[in-house]
């Protein structure tokens, strides 16, 4: 070993200083727009146009103070987080809900379903947003968490479902056929035996929901109205406006949106990859 | 299999119950505005005025016949392809120096999502500052070493411009690309690779007779999703150059924006949405058929190399 | 029994209904959309009193951006359940009318007995009109001015400008090394509004109204002369055409930027740079230059009541005290077209004094149409493509023309 080792030191070497390499243009690549957006977040307001270095000459945080104190960032926050975490709830049951069936048993409307769900994919927001406004004004739904919720829902449950249907795949039928032959009921086949086993698939499936919908544009900036209902990508319009922008609160409160995101990825990435890695099968 | 033929005689509920939600969901939010979409578009529908008229294929006919339909639909074929090479290329790349060890390597994986966790609007935000001519990092970053003339824009012609929205893009997207990637790769069951490095097979053998074919489904993913992200991409592009300098980086998504909420002409913006969604059909056949192709040459050069 | 069942019935009412009639004012949920956050920071504080008086009735005012303020009063029309208080874009006057969205303001007018001419000027009471009934007051208009560097120019020993060849003498002499004459936006409305306040100062128009119908009138020239106008700033300006106000009023206060368009919706907001320099020191106001004196393109935001509204005549008392001159000097919008209001705080000091001039002259950029954003965007495509494509002003200006032409032909 040590003579196959010897022979390729130095070709070795290059290799590795050719990975660092890649490695430092890949993270500045990556993380750099993302560290201007905290840089900037901590100039002073003169120092935004006038301070254009790596590295600001001064930090502070009056961004913070002005975005949390002037605007309620916190409210945002909390609304984003009853939004996106009640949609992702619902989108995870509906699927599992969903996919147990299209997984396991044969059934009349199986290919019906599976083409509803690719072709509602491809139509753009833009215009399905007109109709669905008018519906849920005459549903008295605008202006609500509820028809958020829903939208996001509608919006989530394809990917969800493909997303999970490779893990419930996965479960081998024997598992299940022990307990029916002990007299399980469907129902509790699903709850007690497969959920269990797949509940990585589960989690993963609800995050890739959960960061979707946090930084979510369009469906909320057209059916939310209220500013104490707003969530945090709305929040963000209120220091752009028609003739100013205040880039240092506007980037403060992209970093306050991001955080959470980031240190929840954080936190799941290893279940997240794995599972990801599982579902797509094709 | 045995339970299906147990429960033949008695009709189960149990399947239909369980998608019924789904169903109703899927129905009332993305179906019936697709099916009212493609209904207005038959008819002169708009806030300029108060009722309507059906007025059939007219709406089709003008949009396709005269104004910018048609090559704003030539740079969004354009601006989608780009998109879907290097962000798969590149997310490629991504994914194969991650394969190697590195330290650092655990702070990439958590951090390589963030272009996507960033709302698209705080993107443009973001590379607007940073690509402005007087207050921009980058210009002054590159004209001090010298790989930029100095007072260059990159929003006042189109060619900068485009450059512009594609490096905004393609930053935001090629992270997750690289994220799936990598997934399935880290599935490849190393006996396999070791089995090949046995044989005698060097690096790039194992990569195109091992590794190729065992991710290509995910590729085949990520470009179908790709495709369909940059197709309808619409903020970044509003924000960073409303459809650029001389309309030169309009796309349909902005057409149909401006069409609906500026204009408020309401069918034509509906007539608008249902052309791309054919475009986007036929693209995917194209695409498809081309994938298929493929997958047949794979296995005429499998026959051949034995 | 019967008749003290009676007398007792008789003695309650005669206890409730003067205590009915005592519970005054206006009841209900007045719902209300703006752009303006001045208004929706301001409204329950400032209508304290009012709403004091009318103790059943609620403000739900909510908030839009611009670019949709539009579109959602229009949804909600369409859906059954449009707004009472309507916060109505100045070009948006005559689509609102035509989808039927507003409500006619004269019989409000005659009951409060009340003439608006008194203190409005007759190009402003014009905008809200439609075919000469009144829809919109004005509640937060804005007209154009141009700001100078004075100290730049002073620097420079040079007076400010009185014609638009003089901006290019200054140009000519003191615009090299990063310091630029304008900065332009890269909107359409941005260009026919600020681009356009030289337009209309030599008196040009993108099209006109000829026998009540609209006619496109850039090939005339007065437009020619006035593109040649920017053509000849070309030079003089910044290539990146994406800045803001924020990022122009940083380069103006860097003395990097001599002249920009200006309206008063800067002068309350102390993030802006200019909020650190001094008036008539750092910087003045001046009318647009050009061969008309005087003029200048009016714009803001007008109030309507939603014709489906259910509470009429609430909106109408809400609006009517939210336009009284005390009510203007206390949510501090941009400028008052209450003529009243300038002999009040905070519109009797002398930066507001170029603006109430510039009110007497002020006019809408164009004829107003339904399709208005329409033709500002196909003005604007053919303007960039002379200031920045390079192509030929004439040609250009007759395919304008064409193109204006033949959508209102449609």
């Amino acid at each position: 070993m040590n003579a196959v080792k010897g022979r390729h030191d130095a070709r070795w070497l290059a290799r590795r200083i050719g990975l660092y390499l890649i490695f430092a243009v890949l993270v500045v690549i990556i993380f750099f727009p993302f560290y201007w957006i905290i840089v900037t977040s901590l100039k002073p307001q003169t120092g935004i146009y006038a301070d254009i270095r790596l590295l600001p000459t001064s930090v502070t945080l009056e961004n913070y103070a002005y975005a949390i104190a002037q605007s309620n960032v916190f409210q945002f926050s909390l609304n984003s987080i009853i939004v996106s975490v009640a949609s992702m709830v619902t989108t995870v049951t509906l699927s599992v809900m969903a996919v147990y069936p299209l997984v396991r048993m044969q059934f009349r409307g199986k290919k019906l379903f599976y083409g509803l769900m690719a072709s509602t994919q491809v139509f753009p927001m833009v215009i399905t947003i007109l109709p669905l406004y008018m519906f849920f004004r005459k549903l008295n739904l605008y202006n609500s968490f509820t028809s958020l919720i829903l939208l996001y829902t509608a919006t989530g449950l394809p990917t969800c479902i493909v997303l999970l249907m490779g893990h419930f795949r996965d479960v081998p039928a024997e598992l299940e056929d022990a307990a029916f032959i002990d007299g399980c009921s469907r129902l509790r086949c699903l709850l007690q035996i497969v959920l269990p086993v797949v509940t990585p698939a589960v989690v993963s499936g609800g995050i890739y929901v959960f960061l979707s919908n946090w930084q979510e544009y369009l469906a909320a900036s057209s059916l939310i109205a209220d500013r104490n209902k707003y969530t945090l990508t709305l929040g963000l319009t209120l220091f752009k406006t028609q003739h100013s922008t205040n880039w240092g609160a506007l980037m403060a409160t992209s970093v306050i949106l991001a955080v959470p995101a980031i240190i929840l990825f954080f936190l799941i990435e290893d279940y997240f990859i794995d599972s990801m890695a599982g579902s797509i099968k094709e | 299999m045995s339970k299906i033929k147990a429960k033949k005689r008695k009709f189960d509920w149990f399947p239909y119950l369980m998608l019924l939600p789904a169903w109703i969901i899927i129905l009332a939010i993305t179906a019936y505005p697709f099916v009212y979409s493609f209904s207005m578009s038959f008819f002169d529908y708009s806030f300029l005025k108060q009722g309507m008229k059906f007025i059939g294929l007219k709406n089709y006919i003008n949009i396709l016949a005269k104004g910018e339909f048609l090559s704003t639909m030539e740079f969004t074929i354009f601006w989608t392809v780009v998109n879907v090479v290097f962000m798969t290329i590149l997310g490629f790349a991504v994914a194969l120096v991650m394969r190697q060890k590195f330290m650092g390597k655990a702070f990439i994986k958590a951090t390589m999502l963030i272009p996507w966790v960033l709302p698209q609007v705080v993107t443009g935000y973001t590379f607007n500052l940073m690509l402005s001519t007087e207050y921009g990092i980058v210009n002054k970053a590159m004209q001090a070493l010298g790989l930029l003339p100095a007072g260059f824009s990159w929003f006042a012609k189109p060619g900068p411009a485009m450059c512009a929205i594609f490096m905004a893009n393609i930053w935001r997207g090629f992270s997750f690309i690289a994220l799936m990637i990598y997934a399935k790769m880290q599935t490849v069951p190393d006996s396999h690779l070791e089995a090949a490095s046995i044989d005698g097979a060097g690096p790039w053998q194992r990569f195109w007779y091992i590794l190729l074919p065992y991710i290509s489904p995910v590729m085949a993913t990520c470009v179908f999703l790709t495709f369909l992200w940059s197709f309808n991409a619409f903020d970044i592009i509003k924000v960073m150059t409303d459809g650029g300098p001389l309309k030169s980086t309009n796309t349909l998504a902005l057409l149909v924006n401006r069409e609906a909420f500026s204009y408020l002409e309401i069918s034509r913006a509906c007539t608008m949405a249902v052309i791309m969604l054919l475009i986007l059909l036929a693209c995917a056949g194209v695409l498809l058929a081309a994938w298929k192709l493929l997958q047949a040459l794979g296995r005429l050069m499998e026959r051949r190399n034995g | 029994m019967k008749l003290k069942k009676v007398l007792a019935a008789l003695l309650v009412c005669m206890m409730v209904l003067p205590m009915a009639a005592c519970a005054e004012g206006f009841s209900g949920t007045i719902t209300g959309i703006t752009s303006n956050d001045v208004i929706l920071n301001n409204i329950q504080t400032v209508m304290g009193d009012f709403l004091a008086a009318n103790p059943d009735l609620k403000l739900d005012f909510q908030r839009s951006t611009v670019e949709d303020l539009d579109s959602k009063i229009n949804l909600a029309h369409v859906s059954g359940q449009g707004y009472d208080y309507i916060s109505v874009n100045n070009s948006s006057v005559k689509q609102f009318v035509a989808a039927g969205v507003l409500e006619p303001l004269d019989p409000y007018l005659e009951a409060a007995g009340i003439d608006l001419s008194e203190y409005y000027s007759e190009s402003l009471l014009e905008v809200g009109k439609v075919d000469g009934v009144l829809y919109a007051i004005p509640q937060d208009p804005d007209c154009r001015v141009m700001i100078y560097n004075k100290k730049v120019l002073d620097a420079a020993g040079f007076e400010a400008p009185k014609n638009q060849e003089d901006i290019l003498k200054i140009c000519e002499a003191l615009c090299h090394d990063g310091v630029y004459a304008f900065a332009r936006q890269f909107s359409s409305l941005g260009t026919v509004y600020n681009e356009g306040s030289f337009i209309i100062a030599n008196g040009a128009n993108i099209c006109r109204e000829v026998d009540g119908k609209i006619v496109g009138t850039c090939n005339t020239p007065e437009m020619i002369k006035s593109m040649q106008f920017w053509v000849d700033m070309i030079p003089y300006m910044p290539q990146d055409m994406n800045y803001d106000e924020t990022q122009v009023h940083q380069m103006f206060v860097d003395g990097k930027l001599l002249f920009n368009i200006y309206g008063p919706w800067m002068i309350n907001d102390t993030t802006t740079a200019l909020s650190n320099l001094e008036y008539g020191v750092d910087y003045a106001l001046i009318p647009v230059p050009g061969d008309v004196p005087n003029s200048s393109i009016a714009g803001g935001f007008w109030v309507g009541i939603g014709s489906g509204s259910k509470n009429k005549d609430a909106t109408w008392a809400t609006i009517q005290e939210m336009l009284s001159p005390e009510m203007i000097c206390k949510m501090q919008f941009a400028m008052p077209g209450d003529g009243r209001c300038y002999d009040m705080a905070p519109y009797n000091t002398e930066i507001y004094q170029p603006f109430k001039q510039a009110l007497t002259g002020a006019q809408p950029p164009m004829p107003y149409s339904t399709n208005f954003n329409k033709v500002c965007d196909i003005f604007y495509d053919y303007f960039n493509r002379v200031v920045v494509g390079g192509e030929d002003i004439v040609e250009m200006m007759t395919l304008c023309d064409a193109d204006i032409n033949a959508l209102f032909a449609e």
